[in-house]
């Protein structure tokens, strides 16, 4: 820290002043303790160095005006005291939230603009309580709104999201990847090589994800899986940043195989193993043109349905074994023991 | 939205013919039109109806100059009726449009807050108001919209239909971690059908995953809700009020995801099954809190349930009719040091009172140590024998006191005969006090029951 930050941040001096300008242009000064529980003037303090004099004022953002200011200046000042009990914050608190609903507003406006969270939450859930259990009708009165609705609007808010053209594609991304498996189930045979049908299976579902995904394998007795369909699982774990949309952004596929199989705790040390770096290059070479057209005609129906019937189909299992993966990424198994 | 001008009396570019070009050059007349508009909507007040010079009398000396024009074909009648009516509502949509868009402006300019400040103020907004303030204005539907406001889910207070259901889980999307749904008055009609939670499985069980806390009132229909059991892998808090199924909860039961720790079921009496205590050893082991209420539990299943269910802290079995209590005797042999903190027992009419003493017995020589509450109230009191017995055995509860301070022991009795039948002794402030209407046990028992729940497992 430079010389100039410790002698605003030194303790033992006397009583220092920050200086502080409110959007109509007006200067004053503010006890250290009470603005610097502000983070915003916190920060500007520090990273800038502004406010130690009249000419260098910091200037507080435009939703700061006067009136509020000072509001935000006594709860500042009751509240970084540090002897306060919680039943006088309190008592406090809600003395202080009681205004007209213009001015709580207002107060919540300012109080985000200074990155004040404490008082942030306790005026919005302030502003929470005043508009719960109203009609529409009185809502717009006490916020002055007028009605900008087409009567069609009001009656049905809640538009469909489904509509959204992106949440759409991937939907029909998954049916596509979806069909195609069972395309495969049936052209291949059991005895053909685990190996690959895994392999393809994954590549395929990671060009949904679009980047190197960590793939889990299973390779719980391969030899001893029957007709079921495959397990596959797909690692979301790592897959952590945002994406545009907010369906895509987490993809937890949870996939059952019904087959019931009884070696399965020498599996269990396998699941945990991610097959690192799988490759994907491959996969539009392996969806030859005929597959593709077939998959080109796909509809957002088609996908819930056969999510709806899969799911079913493994209701009628006696014992289905579950496995999935819980945000950390180690799998965990549910199975049906014997009697 | 285009800039208005701040419209006095004059309303710009009104094209009242909604099937006419846009305003080009190469249709002859449009400033004609807005000319004439113009000077239409400007005319100034005038006097109304009774007076020769009022506006009705000068539109009906216009219209009937256009009939008698128009000579005596019918048809032509009607095309001017339509025609002329059309006219009328193509003004008033336009000036409903106009001033709707003004009203928006004045939403967006005057409202203080940012959106995302907006959206954190509804999302604190239980989900019936939340709704009210979707239908004000535009502004506050498009933040009501926020996926974060869809947090916690609560459609209790509402008879809703599936549409709704699907729609709220959709809209949450990934911020979705706790619904409530069906009507907890069982009385009242509910509009849901089977699948309403299949938008759970959608997208590869995406939002199933996600969610944390389920509660469903007076279901109708199990299969469903087996189906949706089986995505939601990450529910930490399930609760069934209604579950009338004739099958064994085994079918429930084995959708569930282990990592469940608050389980709550209760059904109305003579519609329970058969239950076994092993079913939750091996579905749930990491319940920390159960209530059964309704069921018909024998002594043994009580006894393998609290010797399965190791983390067990909170256990309500209310108005189990047939338990005797002969489990207390199995329990403290084998499981004298269970973590169990509060044992619920209310309304259970067949609750002997030797099995209870035994029970306080087994406290005083230290077992149970983190037993804080017990609760066996009931309207009739304890079977001692042939008897009914309405009181409390008071030697061992003073023994109690002095032994285990932090214990509190309810045993309410609301004989409807009795004047004087309530009596409550606590030793010292303990966690919940029950209240004494069986219908409530609900409320305290999830409420103790929710106590222990602290953020994500």
């Amino acid at each position: 820290m430079s010389e100039f930050d410790l002698a605003v941040m030194k303790p033992e001096t006397m009583k220092s002043y920050i200086w502080l300008q409110t959007a109509d242009g007006s200067i004053q000064q503010v006890e250290q303790e009470v603005a610097m529980f502000c983070p915003m003037i916190c920060q500007e303090v520090i990273q800038k160095g502004v406010g130690s004099s009249k000419n260098h004022a910091i200037s507080l953002p435009q939703r700061v005006n006067p009136a509020m200011f000072s509001l935000i200046l006594d709860y500042c000042r009751f509240h970084q005291l540090p002897g306060r009990s919680n039943k006088e914050l309190k008592t406090y608190d809600e003395r202080f939230i009681r205004m007209d609903t213009k001015r709580l507003c207002e107060l919540t406006s300012a109080a985000d603009s200074l990155q004040l969270k404490p008082l942030v939450d306790l005026t919005s859930r302030a502003l929470a309580r005043i508009i719960e259990g109203k009609t529409p009708e009185e809502i717009r009165e006490i916020f002055h709104l007028p009605d900008d609705l087409t009567e069609e609007e009001k009656l049905e808010p809640l538009k469909n999201t489904m509509d959204d053209p992106r949440i759409r594609l991937l939907n029909r991304l998954y049916a596509k990847k979806r069909k195609e498996l069972k395309e495969r189930e049936r052209l291949k045979d059991v005895e053909v090589e685990e190996h690959v049908d895994e392999r393809s299976v994954d590549d395929l579902l990671s060009f949904i994800n679009g980047r190197d995904p960590k793939v889990v394998k299973m390779s719980k007795g391969k030899k001893k899986k029957k007709k079921k369909k495959d397990l596959k699982i797909v690692s979301s774990n790592d897959i952590h940043e945002k994406e545009s949309h907010d369906l895509h952004s987490k993809q937890q596929c949870v996939e059952e195989t019904g087959s019931s199989v009884p070696n399965l705790p020498s599996a269990e040390d396998d699941n945990s193993m991610p097959k690192a770096g799988s490759e994907d290059e491959d996969i539009d070479d392996e969806i030859d043109p005929a597959m593709r057209e077939m998959l080109d005609r796909e509809v957002e129906d088609f996908a819930q349905r056969l999510n709806s019937n899969w799911v079913r189909s493994l209701g009628q299992e006696r014992r289905p074994v579950h496995f999935s993966i819980n945000g950390n990424g180690t799998t965990r198994r549910r199975t049906g023991p014997s009697p | 939205m285009e800039p208005q001008n701040p419209p006095l009396f004059r309303i710009q570019n009104p094209n009242p013919n909604p099937n006419s070009l846009p305003n080009n050059n190469n249709v002859p007349g449009q400033n004609d039109v807005d000319l004439i508009i113009d000077s239409f909507l400007s005319l100034p007040d005038l006097p109304s109806l009774p007076s020769p010079l009022s506006i009705d009398s000068s539109f009906d000396r216009a219209v009937e100059k256009l009939f008698e024009a128009s000579g005596g074909d019918d048809s032509v009648h009607d095309r001017i009726t339509d025609r002329t009516l059309q006219l009328a509502s193509l003004l008033q949509d336009s000036i409903r449009r106009v001033s709707r868009k003004r009203a928006s402006l004045h939403n967006s300019n005057s409202w203080p807050l940012p959106h995302e400040l907006t959206i954190k103020v509804f999302s604190m907004v239980d989900t019936k108001s939340l709704m009210q303030v979707m239908a004000c204005c535009t502004l506050f539907q498009q933040s009501a919209m926020d996926s974060f406001c869809y947090t916690n889910i609560d459609l209790t207070t509402v008879n809703v239909g599936n549409r709704v259901v699907r729609s709220m889980i959709l809209n949450a999307g990934k911020e979705l971690r706790s619904l409530k749904v069906g009507c907890r008055d069982i009385a009242a009609n509910s509009l849901l059908t089977g699948s309403f939670l299949a938008a759970l499985c959608y997208n590869h069980s995406l939002l199933g995953n996600l969610l944390r806390s389920l509660h469903i009132y007076n279901l109708l229909e199990t299969k469903s809700l087996c189906r949706a059991l089986l995505v939601c892998s990450n529910l930490t808090d399930l609760k069934i009020v209604g579950l009338n199924i004739q099958s064994p909860l085994d079918s429930v039961l084995d959708c569930l995801t282990r990592k469940c720790q608050h389980l709550f079921l209760e059904t109305e009496i003579g519609r329970s099954s058969y239950i076994c205590g092993l079913s939750f050893e091996r579905n749930c082991p990491n319940l920390t809190s159960l209530s059964l209420i309704g069921y018909n539990i024998s002594d043994r299943n009580a006894y393998l349930l609290i010797n399965g269910l190791r983390k067990l802290k909170y256990l309500n079995l209310s108005r189990t009719y047939e338990i005797k209590g002969t489990f207390f005797s199995d329990v403290n042999h084998d499981c004298k040091d269970s973590l169990i903190e509060t044992l619920i027992l209310r309304d259970c009419k067949s609750l002997e009172q030797r099995n209870i003493c035994r029970f306080l017995d087994s406290l005083l020589r230290g077992h149970f140590s983190f037993i804080r509450h017990i609760d066996v109230s009931n309207n009739a009191g304890f079977t001692y024998d042939e008897f009914r017995i309405c009181s409390k055995p008071e030697f061992l509860l003073k023994k109690l006191n002095e032994e285990r301070p932090g214990l509190t022991f309810v045993a309410e009795f609301r004989s409807p005969s009795s004047s004087s039948s309530s009596s409550s002794s606590s030793s010292s402030s303990s966690s919940s006090s029950s209240s004494s209407s069986s219908s409530s046990s609900e409320d305290s028992s999830s409420s103790s029951g929710t106590d222990d729940e602290d953020g994500d497992d």
